[in-house]
């Protein structure tokens, strides 16, 4: 991450924004392929508890993770969660959100490293924060999520 | 004749190579000192030489064989490139094409002559040597030296394009009939065939070759066969044909949910197109199908060779005789089980075939023998390997097995040949005395299995001590689609391969009881005789409860690995072709499923690994097994037409091994000393809102050397078991096992009362207690009356004593006048005898004349046409009861139970 900094010191990140728990959080637009509406899930009994299920995404099966199993939040049952779709190497995965925000740009120069007080939980799957005038935007580290 | 799949691929293959040749060469012309072109050109003839005489073209082989020296001088620097030389190699070749194109059309080179090219390319062979001064090297000297390596590197050759390329038939209106052909190889083609058929000599009139070279060029006039197969195939790399299978696994879904959409529509436009699309369809994949399927030749090929050579590095003289090598399959799957194959055979060659001594003293051919066959059963391919070697030393497998830890001793003392067997799929066994490079490092087996469950197969194996081991692997045809069943379970649908499903069976509500078991918490379902455990899907996926009211029970029986299991499910729907897709990284560490499909309502069901979700039922292992090993060797035969029957071993305090029939058993319970009650002397315990009496089967055998089992607190391990409609608790000291037995009962050795007798079981005497008398023991039942007024006279025919006396027992007590036979035939002279009989009690399964006959002899007999006749039987397939019926039947009862037989007959005799 601190790569990143100094590279793109002057540049800005295209982020796809949305929200979970009340916070906000982005991930590299590049990363993301769409963003669907609620669609019929299979659950899969037995696995892991952030596993929402399969979907058919236009004859592709792919796994939902709710993100906000994923940061041991309580899970919210409502209807209007969206999911935003990731595809890195050839692999889709949709996580499920309470909110999609708009693609924004990010100046990388309010980027700075995840906070201390951030919860364990969450720490984990995250690369660092751009602190905003009004908000802070937690950037999601989409390899750590792929490879939960 | 040769084998006809070789002989296409190698006319391709050649012409092919020979026709680069001939620019390759006009460049080397150019660039004489170019060594790579020497080296291609080298390579080609190379594998022209050896695969030419392994399909025994002499003439073929002679040629490219001189082509190949001369070569060689170029290869290394000993000759020079020269126009001259150019041309005879050109010449060559030309006749090398020619020889092809005659082998295409008829099937041999008779008709053709090559002398003189080959007398040339001598003559120049022999000048380029003598101008470098080298003289001494025979060419057959040469030939046999490098035989070997040139055979092998031949094979490689042949593999490295393999791996990349198939070739795909391309159907033109006459090529149908070649493709049939082609594919249509005989069965049983023995390797040898292959490699000792030499062409006949020639013929007296011989053409010669370089005269139709100047015919072709002179627009040829000659025959060209008009569905030549070079001309009818292409090469196609895999890829491709890859990605065309998954477009029409996508068109598949595509045309399943089609389908669906048109049943439910009323358009007759509709309903026919989507037809026509599912026909087409389904046409499209099977032929696309096809296009991946290779003959399993290319992988058994290579093995005639590993034989050979380890043989002869251990000092073993072994022979492979291979058949079936026609059988296709998907490219991918041969990939798959070449080596696991590998392996096996090299196992067979190491451990199984012994050193010509050995087998000579045990008076075998001093020649071992290792079958290689496959062929198409039941949509998959089945591949056996059979050596006649010593078999699995069974001792020495179990000791090693105990040394690992892999099963207790206690466990070990009572595996089943087949489970001792299946040892060696186990990591980390080898019975290898000593560590070969060969094999005998412990690795192995087990990968062969894991890898096979790969690909969906499955491997078995049957041994022999002394007699051989023969390793029987299925192997799916195709993995991208196959057929499944799809089952409900709470709100989701499943799919279950079809390959694993052995049969469904519905139980209605009334029989659940009779099929049913729960024994040590687990449930167990009676199927023919055989106990298989059950799951409930639901619960063992903790899915949400189908809330709904059931009049039965649904069981999918499946079996995998040998060993069968039932998934209780809420719905069977149907049976679908589906796309198997693999599931996302997050989720492969989840063995439960094999991936998942999309339907043809367009949701996602998962795929049920039928071997998987039996693993991840661990709790319920121990139990399984110890079920299987009563079932062991029942599988095939199963116990239908013997009186076998399923016993509960059990302990008391005087450590002897007591059993009762497991068919008079309810449940099993354990209940807490704690929780005893007293009812005067009796000790009861509240189960299922019904006090129940206790019985101590101590103190009733008067075993008991502490005295009372009550006292002392601890659980009590009880069988449960109902008598005269009322339930009954016996506490025994420790529960051990179920068994399957002859129950063969030798009463001769009774020293009790409340003991029907002995049995053996594994060779032990086991006691069996007589479970009607020892109810009739306990205290309360003393003072009953019993009604004695009846006296009917009963005939009652079995040919088992236990059950005679069971029965009679129960007759007499119920105030019955019993006469028994032992026999059909037995059975019906003695009815004859007493005319006063009103009843007959019969068994079915008994020699000379079974309860069937017996019946339908009584009933052809004047007068007895309505004599009440009941049979008692452990079987109740529909068959069974439609065939008793038809004999002249009047009832038709479960065998042991007691209370039902004697309601039965006092009903049947007030009438």
């Amino acid at each position: 991450m601190s790569e990143e900094k100094k590279e793109n010191q002057s540049k800005d990140l295209q982020v796809c924004g949305f929200m979970v728990g009340g916070d906000y959080y982005a991930v590299p637009v590049v990363d993301v392929q769409e963003v669907i509406k609620p669609m019929n899930v299979t659950p899969v009994p037995l696995s892991a508890d952030h596993i929402r299920g399969l979907i058919n995404l236009r004859g592709q099966i792919v796994t939902i993770v709710s993100m906000r199993k994923l940061f041991k939040l309580e899970d919210s049952f409502d209807d209007n969660y969206m999911s935003v779709i990731l595809r890195t190497n050839d692999q889709l995965l949709a996580l499920t959100v309470d909110e999609v925000l708009d693609v924004m740009e990010l100046p990388y120069k309010e980027f700075e490293d995840t906070p201390s007080t951030v919860d364990e939980n969450i720490k984990k799957y995250i690369k660092g924060v751009f602190k905003l005038e009004d908000k802070l935007m937690i950037l999601l580290d989409v390899e750590k999520v792929l490879n939960i | 004749m040769s084998d006809e799949n070789y002989l296409d691929e190698f006319i391709v293959e050649s012409f092919e190579n020979l026709t680069s040749i001939n620019s390759t060469l006009s460049k080397l012309e150019e660039d004489p000192d170019n060594k790579d072109i020497i080296n291609d050109i080298y390579r080609v003839v190379h594998t022209l030489k050896g695969s030419s005489g392994l399909l025994g073209f002499k003439k073929l082989q002679d040629l490219s064989h001189v082509t190949e020296n001369i070569l060689d001088l170029l290869r290394q620097g000993k000759a020079q490139v020269t126009s001259d030389l150019v041309d005879v190699l050109l010449r060559s070749f030309d006749s090398a094409i020619v020889l092809l194109k005659t082998i295409e059309m008829d099937g041999n080179e008779d008709y053709i002559s090559v002398d003189k090219i080959t007398n040339e390319l001598n003559t120049v062979y022999q000048e380029l040597t003598e101008g470098q001064g080298e003289t001494s090297t025979s060419t057959d000297d040469k030939e046999e030296n490098v035989e070997p390596e040139e055979k092998d590197s031949t094979q490689d050759e042949l593999k490295t394009e393999e791996d990349e390329i198939v070739e795909v038939s391309v159907a033109t209106d006459d090529s149908e009939s070649f493709l049939e052909e082609a594919l249509a190889v005989p069965e049983n083609t023995y390797i040898e065939e292959v490699v000792d058929s030499t062409s006949p000599l020639g013929s007296p009139t011989l053409v010669d070759a370089s005269a139709m070279i100047v015919d072709e060029v002179s627009e040829s006039t000659q025959p060209v066969s008009e569905n030549s197969i070079v001309d009818s195939v292409i090469r196609v790399n895999v890829k491709s044909l890859d990605k065309l299978i998954n477009l029409v696994s996508e068109l598949v879904l595509t045309r399943n949910q089609i389908v669906q959409f048109s049943n439910h529509n009323d358009s007759p436009l509709l309903n026919r197109l989507s037809s026509e699309l599912n026909v087409i369809t389904s046409e499209l994949q099977s032929d696309i199908m096809m296009t991946r399927m290779q003959p399993i030749a290319t992988i058994f090929s290579k093995f005639d060779r590993l034989v050979r050579d380890l043989s002869k590095q251990m000092g073993k003289k072994v022979k492979l005789k291979i058949f079936g090598q026609g059988t296709e399959l998907d490219k991918t799957l041969l990939e798959a089980i070449k080596d696991p194959i590998t392996h096996i055979i090299r196992n067979c060659v190491d451990h199984g075939i012994e050193l010509p001594e050995v087998r000579e003293k045990n008076g075998k051919p001093s020649q071992g023998t290792i079958t290689l066959q496959a062929y198409n059963k039941g949509g998959q391919v089945i591949v056996e390997i059979t050596d006649n070697g010593k078999g699995i030393g069974q001792e020495k497998l179990l000791s090693k097995a105990i040394e690992r830890g892999i099963v207790s001793p206690e466990k070990a003392s009572s595996m089943s040949t087949q489970q001792i067997n299946n040892l060696i799929f186990y990591p980390g066994i080898s019975t290898a005395d000593q560590i070969t490079n060969i094999s005998g490092r412990g690795v192995g087996m087990d990968v062969v299995k894991t890898n096979l469950e790969k690909i969906a197969g499955v491997i078995t194996l049957n041994s022999q001590e002394g007699g051989g081991t023969s390793f029987i692997l299925k192997i799916p045809l195709t993995l991208a689609i196959i057929p499944a069943l799809i089952v409900r379970s709470g709100k989701e649908h499943f799919s279950i391969p079809q390959s694993s499903i052995v049969e469904l069976v519905r139980l209605g509500e009334n029989e659940l009881e009779q099929h049913i078991h729960r024994i040590h918490g687990a449930d167990f379902f009676r199927l023919r005789g055989n106990l298989i455990a059950i799951f409930n899907l639901e619960r063992s996926l903790d899915l949400a409860e189908d809330k709904s009211t059931k009049d039965g029970l649904n069981i999918v029986v499946l079996s995998v690995e040998g060993t069968s299991y039932g998934l209780i499910v809420d719905d069977i729907l149907d049976t679908e072709e589906i796309v198997v897709k693999p599931l996302g990284r997050k989720l492969k560490n989840l063995e439960t499923y094999a991936g998942a499909t999309i339907m043809s309502d367009g949701k996602v069901s998962l795929i049920l690994d039928v071997l998987g979700f039996y693993n991840q039922m661990n709790d319920y292992k121990v139990t399984k097994e110890d079920v299987d090993s009563s079932n062991s060797g029942n599988e095939e035969e199963g116990n239908l037409f013997s009186d076998s029957q399923e016993l509960l071993l059990f302990r008391i305090n005087d450590e002897r091994v007591y059993t009762v029939p497991l068919s008079l058993v309810n449940r099993l319970e354990e209940f807490q000393v704690s929780n005893v009650e007293y009812v005067g002397n009796q000790a009861i315990i509240r189960y299922r809102e019904h006090p129940t009496p206790l019985i101590n089967i101590e103190n009733t055998l008067g075993v008991s050397s502490e005295g009372n089992i009550f006292k002392e607190e601890r659980s009590l391990p009880t069988i449960m078991i109902s008598v005269s409609g009322v339930e009954y608790g016996i506490c025994v000291g420790e529960i051990i096992d179920i068994r399957q037995s002859d129950f063969d009962v030798d009463s001769e050795a009774v020293d009790r009362d409340g003991i029907m007798g002995t049995v053996f079981v594994d060779n032990k005497t086991v006691t069996v207690l007589d479970i009607y008398r020892l109810i009739d023991m306990q205290e309360f039942n003393k003072k009953k009356n019993k009604s004695q007024n009846k006296k009917n006279k009963v005939l009652l025919v079995d040919d088992s004593s236990m059950y005679r006396k069971v029965e009679s027992d129960a007759l007499v007590e119920a105030g019955y006048d019993v006469i028994l036979a032992k026999n059909g035939e037995e059975g019906y002279s003695t009815l004859l005898k007493n005319t006063d009989v009103e009843i007959i009690v019969t068994d079915i399964e008994m020699p000379k004349l079974d309860g069937f006959g017996l019946a339908k002899k009584i009933r052809e007999t004047d007068g007895y046409d309505k004599i009440p006749v009941v049979a008692l039987s452990t079987r109740f397939s529909d068959e069974d009861i439609a065939k008793g019926k038809q004999c002249g039947f009047t009832r038709h009862l479960q065998k042991f139970k007691r209370d039902e037989l004697i309601e039965v007959m006092d009903d049947l005799l007030k009438v």
